[in-house]
């Protein structure tokens, strides 16, 4: 009983001290933006949020952000789109070089960024394309695409054919069992990519780096660029901000699936 | 039978090398009950996927009302489909799952409403109308499968062992039920199961098939009481067997030693002067007697009981003939035979199967 009882214990103790681990730098962050000193300080000389009613008057950040949002919103709709689509041929069709066409859109989440980075420039270069917007998009799809495929993939293998033979036993053709069928029971999987895709698009910033074309820069590419000078509260201010994003986004992706599934609807209640 | 509703003229099907129905003819006639019967892998789920229009026969032609619908898209055909998972729409409540196939029929709304109660009185299930499948009991949904089936008036009625998944007694159950629907509304039907029981007591012909082809159709009874082949013989309840040498005949009546020495009569065919044979009888076409019955009536093979099981209705012996055993299922009477008795086993004549061996 004692035996177990330590056992409990030093494994609560492991636990915090993983979460310490992972947390506490960006704790330390957040704690810092709050800092009334321009510098960071301990204890704090004082508690202000003017570090982030600030950071709308730095047209750098606003515009990097504006750069990023949009990156992330194309990259990730257009990816799932894409990735929905590869995964639901891959699922529910046999055909020649089908596990090929697996491996190959699944691979670039092993492929280190740099890689991917530099390849898919030197592809450009070869081609004769110029670095632009748009290419960027392109690359984002490269890098988004294996988490779409993967958690749709998965969740269409998981929906049995015999429903989707039923809708069309009873009257509905291919289309209209994807939308009746396949399309609502997979909506839960396809939202948790689409955010996926959008956080690691948003969050890209080594292979974004070879990327980039003269005079735009993603909130990621920009952080680096201040880095180089200093860490000043300016930094701690927009990485909280971000922090508080991301995890926000976390949270209402997580709330829409559960809104979405079944368990949902009953909670309504009664229909007619 | 009546005109033929549903044709399959030497349809077959292979998935690459595998040969999973091979040149398979059956006619089912209007308002018929057609149980397709046998082990696992025989086709028969093929087969009725082809009807439907799930898989593309390699070969072959299916009719329906002496249209050929080969090249009809599934969707198009409006045959009721009842699969093996009932494979209900989990996102749908009961109602919106029954009314899904009229959503493509353009019935007005009202309309659906009306149609989906009165389905839903059919499978004797209202009041579930808003909830989930799988707040649903098992019969319950299986009610539900069947409703969303019929409601779209459906030319052709068919069934992917819908029942296996539902325990003993609903399952029975539910065998009722489908055969009162079936007579209420005299859909043609093709009922796909690897239950016997299933197929003898609902179908009004039983199409028993074995590796792709069919072995032998006919009526339940007909299949239980005159089968063909060995295949068929052992396919239904316990089969025993025997061996022995015919020795004599006399009015159609061969007369059998059996290897423990006993001479037997056996009403059958394929047999042969002086030719050595297996002779096969079912468990319930036996009797185990104490003392040694009328002659006349037939003659009786004396045994040991190895084993006596109480059934309930029945009893299940085990008895040892020579060097042989054999089972034997009757009504309890009387008294309950023990283990060690020995007892006489009465077959009639005309209980005994013979086959030839198969051509090999």
């Amino acid at each position: 009983m004692t035996r177990r009882r330590i056992v409990r214990s030093l494994l609560g103790a492991m636990t915090l001290a993983v979460f310490l681990f992972m947390l506490a730098p960006v704790l330390v962050v957040v704690f810092q933006a709050f800092n009334d000193s321009p510098t960071s300080t301990f204890p704090l000389t004082g508690v202000t949020l003017r570090w982030f009613t600030a950071l709308p008057d730095d047209p750098a950040i606003v515009g990097a952000l504006r750069t990023s949002l949009a990156l992330a919103a194309w990259a990730s709709v257009l990816s799932t789109l894409i990735g929905t689509t590869a995964a639901y041929a891959l699922a529910r069709f046999r055909f020649r070089g089908r596990n090929f066409v697996q491996l190959l859109l699944t691979i670039p989440i092993l492929v280190p960024h740099i890689v991917l980075g530099v390849g898919l420039l030197l592809a450009f270069r070869f081609v004769g394309l110029a670095k632009s917007f748009p290419l960027l998009i392109v690359g984002h799809i490269a890098i988004t695409l294996p988490f779409v495929v993967l958690t749709t993939g998965h969740r269409l293998q998981a929906i049995p054919l015999q429903i989707e033979e039923a809708a069309r036993t009873l009257g509905a053709n291919r289309l209209q069992t994807f939308k009746a069928i396949t399309l609502p029971l997979a909506l839960p999987a396809i939202l948790t990519s689409l955010m996926f895709a959008f956080m690691s698009s948003f969050d890209e910033v080594t292979a974004t780096l070879f990327w980039l074309p003269a005079n735009i820069e993603t909130i990621p590419s920009h952080i680096m660029a201040m880095l180089q000078f200093s860490v000043d509260q300016k930094i701690n201010s927009l990485a909280s901000a971000l922090i508080l994003g991301s995890v926000g986004l976390a949270f209402v992706t997580v709330l829409a699936s559960r809104a979405l599934s079944a368990d949902a609807r009953l909670k309504r209640g009664p229909r007619t | 039978m009546s005109a033929a509703d549903v044709v399959l003229k030497g349809v077959g099907k292979r998935f690459g090398p595998v040969v999973a129905v091979a040149d398979i003819d059956l006619a089912v006639g209007v308002g018929e009950f057609v149980a397709l019967l046998g082990p696992s892998g025989c086709g028969k789920t093929t087969t009725l996927r082809m009807i439907a229009g799930l898989e593309e026969p390699s070969s072959g032609d299916i009719l329906v009302k002496g249209r050929r619908i080969n090249d009809i898209a599934v969707h198009r055909r409006n045959f009721g489909m009842v699969f093996q998972d009932l494979a209900l729409f989990p996102h749908m409540t009961a109602f919106d799952n029954i009314a899904f196939g009229l959503k493509y029929r353009k019935v007005p709304r009202h309309e659906v409403e009306r149609r989906v109660r009165e389905a839903l009185d059919i499978v004797r299930l209202p009041h579930v109308g808003e909830r989930l499948p799988r707040q649903l009991s098992g019969g319950q949904q299986q009610r539900v499968a069947v409703a969303r089936a019929i409601i779209i008036d459906p030319d052709l009625l068919l069934f992917d062992e819908p029942l296996s998944a539902l325990d003993a007694n609903l399952r029975e159950e539910m065998r009722i039920e489908l055969k009162r629907i079936h007579r209420t509304f005299g859909i043609t039907t093709v009922f796909v199961t690897h239950d016997q029981a299933e197929a003898l007591s609902m179908a009004d012909r039983v199409v028993l098939m074995r590796e792709g082809h069919v072995e032998q159709e006919g009526p339940p009874d007909q299949l239980y009481r005159a089968p063909k082949t060995e295949f068929v013989a052992r396919f239904f309840g316990h089969v025993n067997e025997v061996s022995g040498t015919v020795t004599g005949q006399q009015q159609g009546i061969w007369r059998v030693a059996l290897d423990s020495g006993v001479a037997i009569a056996v009403m059958g065919q394929n047999l042969s002067m002086g030719a050595r044979t297996r002779l096969l009888f079912r468990s319930e076409r036996a009797r185990v007697e104490r003392t040694f019955p009328d002659e006349a009536m037939a003659p009786a093979i004396p045994g040991t009981i190895v084993s006596s099981d109480y059934m309930g209705m029945l009893v299940r012996y085990v008895v040892e003939i020579g060097e042989q055993q054999v089972i034997v299922t009757q009504a309890v009477g009387d008294q309950q035979l023990r283990a060690g008795e020995t007892v006489h086993v009465c077959i009639p004549a005309d209980a005994w199967m013979t086959f030839l061996p198969p051509p090999r």
